[in-house]
């Protein structure tokens, strides 16, 4: 199991538009994948638990990866929270 | 105005039927004729959050929910084709809630509620009702309005488990019967290619309305009743010069109004004929007629339609596709495409006029009044992040010099300076980035609140130009909502108070010799025509649809015949004494002139 934070560094934060790329790309991964916030977890493949985070620019989330791919999964992920989702 | 009295010179030339069918009278939303069968949208459906079932149904509740699952699924995916041969940007939110609806963690939900006892209905209402308190209680006001996102999906889903959803309307031949519709209701329906509407209620003016009137999509609204008056699949017609609706009609009323389809059919073609003449009255003063064009894809038709410019860009169109607020680049590809078709005429473009009852994404929390809330240039100076996007967007676009920005929901001079200063603040930033721009991008005021009519000398004085919007500037001037049926009929932008303040925006302007213009509703009022001109208006513009219809009537009035008009109003003192007065201009007009 893998677990690190991630930060929404993008101005609108965790939007309708870069959720939809989130969950795109963790259900591209085999393992589950979890963010936390505030003691609040979604699975990362479900649209609609993304979006209730409703993670505003500068919140930090929990990332929880388990499963065979993890690595890739959790890196994969890390590397659009910190490309801002293309938003800039 | 135009659709009355084309209907009026429609039926003197089609024989009236012999038999009554069903009539129901309702409001001229939208000019045309549509002939086909009734889809009744059923009342905002009503759920029952508590409502149990046995569990020996438990079972049929289940396959229900994976039914109406499949529906709207099947539905989006077709209204996703149909967006993204439209434009890009509709088809991402419909994506969206493509995604939602396919949620497995959502539908899993559900299917826990269900088996728990609960009906499929109960079950959605509830589970969606969750996300959607969870989304409220976010600490971002943009984050926060996703909200409406799932109020959107469980609706769709409640309306298909109550077989009430929008695949039923993709016959070619469907008209919607609903309570209300929004603009994006609009955009769906014309993707499913329906052929009109019919709502009960909603104001002539709303921008539903506006927008059926662009598309060209004939609609009757404030028809009482009309969901529970008009039996499913019915045989309609939708008559939007008249405002009625006929329900089952017989063949023969059928074939009277094939014909009059037919006529008003001919009378486009025959207008056609006028787009490359020149506007000018019979005794030689020249009109502009500008278009109200809000996408890059339709300038080119509203050029062609005898458009000699753009008068107005209703930017906030952009949000309601996108279901966002662009970035400057986006906006700028948008606004840089606008110009260069419109190129070497000018485009004005409206800041975004968010708020009321039009795009709501970014207001802080819920007003009581939203009309008198935080709209127009009121919320751009309340986000001036949004603000600069916009502002450098425009003048990025600007760069060919026939671009100018203008400011909606003005009722301070201050606020017209402060948008001065953010505008200069961006000029010295591109300037920086050696980006080019037009320096003296002109800044105009959008006169639409009372406040700003009374002040006209003023703003007249320190913008570059004015531009009146009618129907804002009438609903506040007689304190009527404009979307609110039970005084619709007060609403009129024809109220004697209303041309006052024209008036005197006009003179003011030319008193400081600054142009000015009508963009609201009022100038496509046909019968309104000879009146601005009269009060000296030289610059009109409206939805592209009723350029040519209002070119034919500049070219057979005089301005002086305008002059007499215009004094003969002054003395009115009732919206009823103008309409008469207004009327009486059609006997001067020579019957080639008359449609049919």
């Amino acid at each position: 199991m893998i677990e690190t934070t991630v930060r929404v560094v993008n101005r609108a934060g965790l939007h309708t538009r870069p959720a939809a790329m989130l969950v795109k790309v963790a259900s591209q991964f085999e393992s589950e994948i979890f963010l936390e916030r505030d003691g609040f977890q979604i699975n990362a493949k479900s649209i609609i638990g993304v979006m209730t985070l409703a993670a505003e620019q500068g919140s930090s989330l929990n990332l929880v990866v388990e499963g065979e791919d993890e690595s890739a999964a959790a890196a994969a992920i890390e590397q659009l929270f910190a490309s801002g989702f293309d938003e800039q | 105005m135009s659709e009355r009295s084309q209907h009026q010179q429609v039926s003197e030339m089609s024989a009236e039927p012999t038999s009554t069918p069903t009539v129901l009278k309702g409001i001229a939303a939208s000019p045309g004729i549509a002939i086909g069968r009734a889809f009744v949208l059923d009342a905002a459906p009503r759920v029952n959050p508590e409502e149990q079932v046995s569990p020996e149904h438990v079972a049929d509740e289940l396959s229900r929910f994976h039914t109406a699952l499949e529906t709207v699924i099947a539905e989006l995916i077709e209204a996703a084709k149909l967006a993204r041969q439209e434009s890009s940007t509709v088809s991402s939110i419909v994506d969206t809630y493509g995604m939602i609806v396919g949620d497995r963690t959502m539908a899993a939900s559900v299917v826990k509620r269900i088996e728990s006892g609960t009906s499929a209905e109960a079950a959605v209402a509830r589970e969606f009702d969750a996300h959607r308190a969870m989304m409220l209680s976010a600490k971002d006001d943009l984050l926060r309005s996703r909200a409406q996102d799932f109020e959107v999906i469980k609706e769709r889903l409640i309306g298909a488990l109550r077989n009430r959803t929008l695949t039923h309307a993709t016959g070619y031949d469907s008209i919607v019967v609903a309570a209300s519709v929004t603009p994006q209701d609009m955009l769906f329906f014309k993707q499913t290619q329906s052929l009109g509407y019919v709502t009960e209620i909603g104001g002539i003016n709303s921008h539903a309305c506006i927008l059926a009137r662009d598309m060209g999509y004939p609609a009757v609204i404030g028809v009482r009743n009309a969901t529970d008056r008009i039996p499913a699949d019915a045989r309609l017609i939708v008559d939007g010069f008249a405002g009625t609706v006929i329900v089952d009609p017989d063949e023969e009323t059928l074939l009277a109004y094939r014909d009059k389809q037919t006529k008003a059919e001919e009378y486009r073609q025959r207008l056609g004929e006028l787009a490359d003449r020149p506007t000018v009255t019979s005794d030689g003063r020249r009109i502009r007629l500008l278009a109200n064009v809000d996408e890059p894809d339709h300038v080119d038709a509203a050029l062609m339609a005898g458009g000699e410019g753009v008068g107005l860009v209703r930017s906030e169109v952009m949000l309601i596709k996108l279901g966002r607020y662009p970035s400057c680049d986006e906006q700028t590809v948008w606004y840089r495409d606008i110009a260069e078709r419109a190129f070497p005429n000018p485009v004005t473009i409206r800041a975004f006029d968010v708020g009321s009852d039009k795009f709501r994404q970014g207001i802080p929390h819920h007003e009581e009044n939203p009309a008198l809330g935080l709209r127009g240039i009121r919320f751009l100076l309340y986000r001036p992040d949004i603000f600069e996007e916009q502002i450098c967007a425009v003048l990025r676009a600007s760069e060919h010099r026939n671009v100018r920005l203008m400011l909606p929901m003005v009722s301070m001079l201050e606020e017209l300076e402060e948008a001065r200063r953010m505008i200069t603040a961006c000029q010295k930033k591109l300037n920086a980035d050696g980006i080019p721009f037009d320096e003296h991008l002109p800044v105009g005021v959008m006169i639409e609140t009372p406040a700003a009519a009374m002040m006209a000398d003023i703003f007249a004085q320190h913008a570059d130009f004015l531009s009146i919007g009618t129907n804002d500037l009438a609903q506040y001037a007689l304190a009527t909502d404009r979307t609110n049926e039970l005084v619709a009929d007060i609403f009129d932008a024809l109220h004697p108070a209303v041309i006052r303040m024209v008036r005197m925006v006009v003179e003011a302007a030319t008193r400081r010799g600054k142009t000015v213009s009508v963009c609201g509703e009022m100038a496509g009022h046909a019968a309104a025509t000879e009146m601005l001109i009269g009060i000296g208006l030289s610059e009109l513009s409206v939805s592209p649809r009723l350029l040519l219809e209002l070119k034919q009537r500049i070219l057979n009035v005089s301005f002086e015949q305008c002059r007499t008009l215009e004094r003969e109003l002054e003395q009115c003192t009732t919206t009823q004494e103008v309409y008469m007065v207004l009327n009486s201009i059609n006997a001067w007009r020579g019957k080639d002139d008359q449609l049919g």
